[in-house]
């Protein structure tokens, strides 16, 4: 097998909000740009398209913004490939080599400049049965309302559970495909006074807000506000879901816990991380913010990360929502070309809204903080790592005997050697790095390595030779 | 909604055309999945490609669920070991 050959002057990485308004700004200068997405649609995870015609979704805002903005960019000349999945980037002489497993085939796409829109992906923390079959992400259920048929597949009650206003949205994903949530387990109460601060700086938000608690109550399900699940129980998948109070401490008060039997699905979310594997991969510098989501890139106001032709946006940047997503993709990409020559449009008005927008993301953050620790104190035996079997005792013993950063962790225990490369177990491992007193900044990240998304050799193998031709070629 | 026939481990089974085909694995059971050393089973669990828990073999070549849409005579095999690169 050969790699098949893209050439262009910029290369857009995910069609979401921010990589279509990237993608649409280098092209409207004149560039020529490819924009690459993993998934079978452009709109990434917040524009999502439905798959039926008759689905629920299918006349929302997110879905008609995806949508319109994927017109957009490709009138504006970007070529969007759906369906490709990056699994390496490096940096060649005059730009960058993109490998890409573009529906089983290899595809190397070479680009003078590169902009990485990756989004973000829940921050999955283990908890006493998180990997029974039945418990999922709560942005999980979302996509699956969403692209499905709007039924959750599996029989039994429905927990939707975890901590931040995502939470919200997805309780509104349910009431909006009709289907029936039995319960919704938030951690925070936000006070009132906290909540009406931030509204009154950014009213334009406030119909949207109350549109979601009208949405959460019509969706009927039963509300344990400052309660978090403190187990998932079953044997071979989920049967039930224990529940308890949180102290003042925000520690769970089991005296009172409760169970919620005849349960089969449990959606649980903490929130969002940024995705920083082909960032880290390229070697790009990254800082950590609690409120950002932890780890992501760092970039100065245009985007432009600390390797040189190599742009950010969106959530690669820190969590912040659609808003700011597509502000920075459009900022990223016009600034991209315009590195290149391209003369591309002013986008000052963008950059003051960014600031505005990002702000209203902090002050959100600051209602929700998103949990740093482990939820629930973790038994010996339960999983941290669910691609290798990796126990919370294997890694507790591994920080004993001295492995004090993620990396150790990894090479001790084989946690986030697995097919997703740590980034299910990576926020589980920086739990429990932070209760042995390592601090989330000390115990830094794994940087991706090849390939950063498992994929057949043969096409590792056409990927890596295109790569070098052009690293070699005089 | 057009429907189409796909084949799951061998039988047929009928369901709407590009329906994410986590839906349908988890109309059957929540689970298809061993883990490696423990042998637990597991399902879809990230839902977005990213956690590999989903992992299926379809038309011969390893997959994850969650990124697969259904389309007609596809072949998906949860009972046999993964080509898992």
């Amino acid at each position: 097998m050969s790699a098949a050959h893209l050439s262009c002057d910029v290369a857009v990485v995910g069609a979401g909000p921010a990589g279509l308004a990237a993608a649409r700004a280098a092209a409207e200068a004149g560039a020529r740009v490819v924009c690459l997405d993993a998934f079978a649609t452009p709109g990434g995870q917040y524009a999502m398209q439905p798959t039926q015609a008759e689905s629920p979704f299918a006349a929302t805002a997110p879905v008609a913004l995806g949508r319109a903005a994927a017109r957009a960019a490709g009138e504006a000349g970007a070529q969007i490939l759906c369906g490709a999945e990056v699994f390496w980037g490096a940096c060649v002489p005059g730009g960058f080599c993109l490998s890409v497993n573009h529906a089983g085939r290899a595809l190397a796409v070479e680009a003078k400049a590169l902009v990485v829109a990756a989004g973000a992906m829940e921050r999955p923390l283990p908890f006493p049965g998180w990997t029974l079959p039945g418990v999922i992400g709560a942005g999980a259920a979302q996509r699956l309302l969403k692209t499905g048929t709007g039924a959750l597949p599996l029989p039994g009650k429905t927990v939707l559970a975890g901590s931040g206003p995502f939470l919200l949205a997805v309780a509104q994903s349910f009431a909006k495909a009709g289907q029936r949530l039995d319960h919704f387990v938030e951690m925070q109460r936000p006070l009132p006074a906290d909540v009406a601060k931030v509204f009154a700086r950014h009213p334009g938000k406030l119909a949207e807000a109350a549109r979601l608690g009208l949405d959460l109550r019509r969706s009927g399900a039963a509300r344990h506000v400052g309660h978090m699940v403190t187990r998932a129980l079953g044997t071979d998948r989920l049967e039930a879901v224990e529940i308890a109070p949180l102290s003042a401490s925000g520690q769970p008060v089991m005296g009172r816990a409760r169970e919620i039997d005849g349960v089969g699905t449990l959606a649980i979310g903490y929130g969002f991380q940024p995705v920083i594997d082909l960032t880290t991969a390229l070697d790009a510098a990254h800082d950590f913010h609690a409120a950002l989501g932890g780890w992501h890139c760092r970039a100065d106001a245009d985007g432009r990360t600390t390797v040189a032709g190599l742009w950010a946006a969106g959530e690669t940047l820190g969590i912040g929502g659609a808003v700011p997503a597509q502000l920075s993709g459009r900022i990223a990409g016009a600034g991209a070309a315009r590195t290149l020559g391209f003369s591309a449009p002013d986008v000052t008005g963008a950059t003051q809204a960014l600031g505005n927008a990002r702000a209203f993301a902090s002050a959100l953050a600051q209602l929700y903080p998103p949990p740093q620790g482990l939820p629930v104190a973790l038994p010996e035996d339960e999983l941290i790592c669910r691609c290798e079997d990796v126990t919370a005792g294997d890694i507790a013993t591994a920080i004993a005997e001295g492995a004090h950063e993620s990396f150790a962790v990894k090479t001790w225990t084989r946690a986030g050697m697995g097919p997703c490369q740590g980034r299910i177990c990576g926020a589980g491992i920086a739990a429990a790095l932070a209760q042995a007193g390592v601090p989330a900044d000390k115990a830094s990240y794994n940087r991706a390595h090849l390939p950063l998304r498992p994929v057949p050799l043969p096409l590792v193998r056409a990927a890596m030779q295109a790569q070098t031709e052009m690293e070699t070629r005089p | 909604m057009s429907e189409v026939e796909i084949l799951l481990d061998g039988a047929p089974v009928t369901c709407a055309e590009g329906l994410p085909l986590t839906e349908v694995l988890m109309a059957r059971a929540p689970f298809w999945r061993q883990s490696p050393r423990q042998g637990a089973p597991r399902g879809m669990f990230c839902g977005m490609g990213l956690c590999f828990e989903c992992v299926v073999v379809v038309d011969g070549a390893w997959s994850r669920a969650c990124l697969e849409r259904t389309r007609a005579g596809m072949s998906v095999r949860t009972d046999q070991p993964e080509d898992r690169p």
